[in-house]
């Protein structure tokens, strides 16, 4: 019986998709999978069946999707077939859409590569337990959805022991993340020095006050990279572990150079996607690789052929502007996003406060839109919470007859591209759930 | 005649334990709301180790934070307790938020575990609740014009009000201190405590120059009219949270 349940919820996901290909064109990240999980409630038991080799999730608070993707891009890249939630649609419903789409009955995959969000791990392991979980970083993010920072890592804690087999690879530079598994065989990567050769400022976001995961009392750090991400120690002997894969960046203005040193050897990797925070999603993933066997050459090209996916830094032209859209969705990577953000341009921020996004927008305030604030052009502000980006920017130091607000978020990027001069550039920085809303503008046609 | 430019000393007390919230925002927002009145202000932050002053401050802020942190800053504070409890009978404002709020109290009272201890600055104490209470909160305040305060809480635990500490509103949507009583908030003298966030003074401009106001009246012991200033940004984002769905 559960078996042709499962038949025919791949069949209705097939259907479904057509339908909504049809209407328009959109791929509805999670519709299919919200149907598919009510005709067959564990849909996701059924899929262990569909994969020849390994499943790999990835978690984590930043850089889930730029990792999970760069590593289905180093696979595809080396001729495997891989199914990838890739469209950021990362609790159940998503897992569920991305494999029902893919799933035929009589073909095998190589690979599932499954980003997941935090909280919801360990209700994924109850129906597919994984071969691998690669955790990139714990940072403070939408506080208000899972209680607090240790909430999260407790319940990761308990996906990990849910699943006995399951292969470790964690960011060594976190002491949030190097705790996890604590008993577990673990593969860390970290960096061992990062060398800063661009321009821009340093970051003065609150530093992350962190105590150690063993004994509570407050970290030391012999080198601090980035928020809580470092050299860590403390006295009762927690420390930064030695690195599997430790490496060497140079970060510059439009790119970094990653240096990784292995027991198989020493690589060096160029990556095009701007920032630290990026450049720990580059090592995740070739840690990945490297562990997994592939050769560094193909692990190189893959990098060279990723694209930022689904807007995490999505370049378009649209009726002569050049428009960057970058998601921001935490102080932390808000900051580095406000950082290099191209002062020359027309910026326009989108907030929206729906549950994916965190409810609670008090992060706007540990973020720094100080940045902002000798900006020549007019700031437009558009979503559920325009107006209180409006008041954060006031006090940012942005004179308010500079600030505009447009609610709606197609109105505010209509006005953009009908107001301004031909060859004025746009920078657009939305949450998630704008990011996705903008998925479906009409002004993209 | 020239006239002397007013001021304010203002201690920020433990930043790097309790910013949870935002809670820079808060600071943020009586800094400028002083300097675009041309009223001076100077901020301290106050850590772990520093010996609080009485004579010196006129406004104190504490935020929120996890558990730990908390830990931590109640442990401090046992030992700066004389000095806020000189700092509140001279007429001193304070405003504590969520975790900062709940040490204003006597203690805080977790399901398991010793007591975290509080300063006794409000009657008033806290008890570890079954259920987190998170969403949005329109509150109304009797000292204030507007009346109503809006901002987010986030909070598991329930706080009980006694004696001459009042509240400092009475919520209309969402939980406030124990979800029971309706009641939100606390004050005693100068001494104000809230679970809201969100941050909570950028979104409550009248509270804070209420804030202001009375910190400038501690000092010069004398009454101040703060001058008006163009708040329309502020009011349509207060405005738009009030009643927002919980």
């Amino acid at each position: 019986m559960g078996k042709i349940k499962f038949y025919l919820s791949i069949l209705a996901a097939k259907v479904l998709s057509l339908l909504i290909i049809t209407i328009n064109r959109s791929s509805g990240t999670s519709f299919v999978g919200l149907v598919v999980l009510k005709i067959c409630p564990d849909f996701l038991s059924y899929c262990s069946k569909y994969v020849k080799k390994e499943i790999i999730t990835v978690t984590g608070t930043n850089g889930k999707t730029t990792t999970a993707g760069l590593i289905s891009s180093i696979l595809e890249g080396n001729g495997q077939k891989v199914i990838h939630n890739e469209k950021g649609a990362n609790m159940l419903t998503g897992v569920a859409n991305a494999l029902s789409l893919e799933i035929m009955p009589f073909k095998r995959f190589d690979y599932y590569v499954l980003e997941s969000d935090e909280a919801y791990l360990t209700n994924l392991y109850d129906f597919l337990p994984s071969d691998y979980l690669l955790i990139t970083n714990l940072f403070r993010d939408q506080l208000d959805r899972y209680g607090e920072l240790d909430t999260t890592a407790k319940k990761i804690q308990e996906a990990i022991d849910k699943n006995p087999k399951l292969k470790l690879i964690l960011n060594g530079d976190d002491p949030m993340v190097t705790n996890l598994g604590t008993d577990r065989d673990k593969i860390f990567f970290g960096f061992d020095k990062v060398e800063i050769i661009s321009n821009s400022i340093v970051s003065h976001a609150p530093i992350e006050n962190v105590n150690c995961p063993v004994c509570k009392e407050a970290l030391k750090y012999a080198e601090r990279f980035f928020a809580q991400q470092g050299h860590y120690y403390c006295d009762c002997g927690y420390r930064r572990p030695q690195c599997e894969y430790s490496g060497d960046v140079k970060i510059f203005d439009d790119y970094s150079i990653i240096k990784v040193y292995t027991l198989k050897g020493d690589f060096e990797f160029k990556f095009g996607l701007i920032g630290l925070y990026n450049a720990y999603n580059a090592l995740a993933a070739i840690s990945l690789g490297l562990e997994l066997g592939y050769d560094e050459n193909k692990i190189q090209a893959a990098l060279n052929s990723y694209q930022a996916i689904f807007g995490r830094a999505e370049k378009l032209t649209l009726r002569g502007h050049q428009v960057l859209i970058q998601l921001i969705k935490n102080p932390t990577g808000a900051s580095e996003v406000l950082k290099t953000v191209d002062l020359t341009s027309n910026i326009l921020i989108i907030i929206n406060d729906n549950y994916a996004d965190g409810r609670d927008v008090s992060w706007l305030w540990d973020a720094d839109f100080e940045f902002l604030k000798d900006i020549k052009n007019k700031i437009t502000v558009s979503g559920d919470r325009a107006k209180d980006m409006a008041v954060r920017l006031k006090y940012a130091g942005i004179e308010p007859s500079k600030i505009s607000i447009i609610p709606q978020i197609d109105d505010a990027i209509e006005y953009l591209l009908n107001s301004l001069d031909i060859n004025e550039k746009i920078t657009i920085l939305p949450t998630y759930t704008a990011l996705l809303k903008m998925q479906r503008g009409k002004w993209r046609e | 005649m020239t006239e002397t430019r007013l001021k304010i000393s203002l201690a920020h007390l433990y930043p790097e334990l309790l910013n949870i919230y935002g809670d820079f925002g808060n600071v943020l927002t009586i800094k400028q709301r002083c300097e675009w009145r041309n009223i001076d202000i100077e901020i301290t932050n106050i850590n772990i180790g520093d010996k609080i002053d009485p004579e010196i401050f006129d406004f104190y802020f504490i935020g929120g934070g996890q558990d730990k942190q908390q830990i931590e800053v109640s442990r401090e504070l046992q030992l700066q307790k004389n000095a806020l409890h000189d700092a509140m009978n001279s007429g001193a404002v304070a405003l504590g938020i969520c975790g900062g709020y709940q040490l204003f109290g006597h203690y805080y009272q977790p399901h398991n575990g010793a007591r975290l201890l509080g300063i006794g600055l409000l009657d008033a104490y806290t008890v570890a609740g079954d259920k987190r209470f998170i969403g949005n909160v329109t509150a109304k305040t009797e000292f204030t014009v507007p009346k109503t305060l809006v901002g987010f809480e986030n909070h598991s635990g329930l706080t009980y009000l006694q004696g001459d500490t009042k509240p400092l509103a009475m919520v209309e949507t969402g939980a406030g201190n124990n979800s029971r009583d309706k009641t939100e908030g606390a004050r005693f003298k100068n001494i104000f405590g809230t679970y809201l966030h969100g941050p909570f003074l950028p979104k409550n401009p009248h509270f804070t120059d209420f804030l202001i106001k009375l910190a400038l009246e501690k000092r010069y012991r004398d009454n101040i009219e703060l001058q008006k200033l163009n708040d329309e940004l502020e009011l349509q984002a207060h405005i738009s949270l009030i009643n927002k769905l919980y």
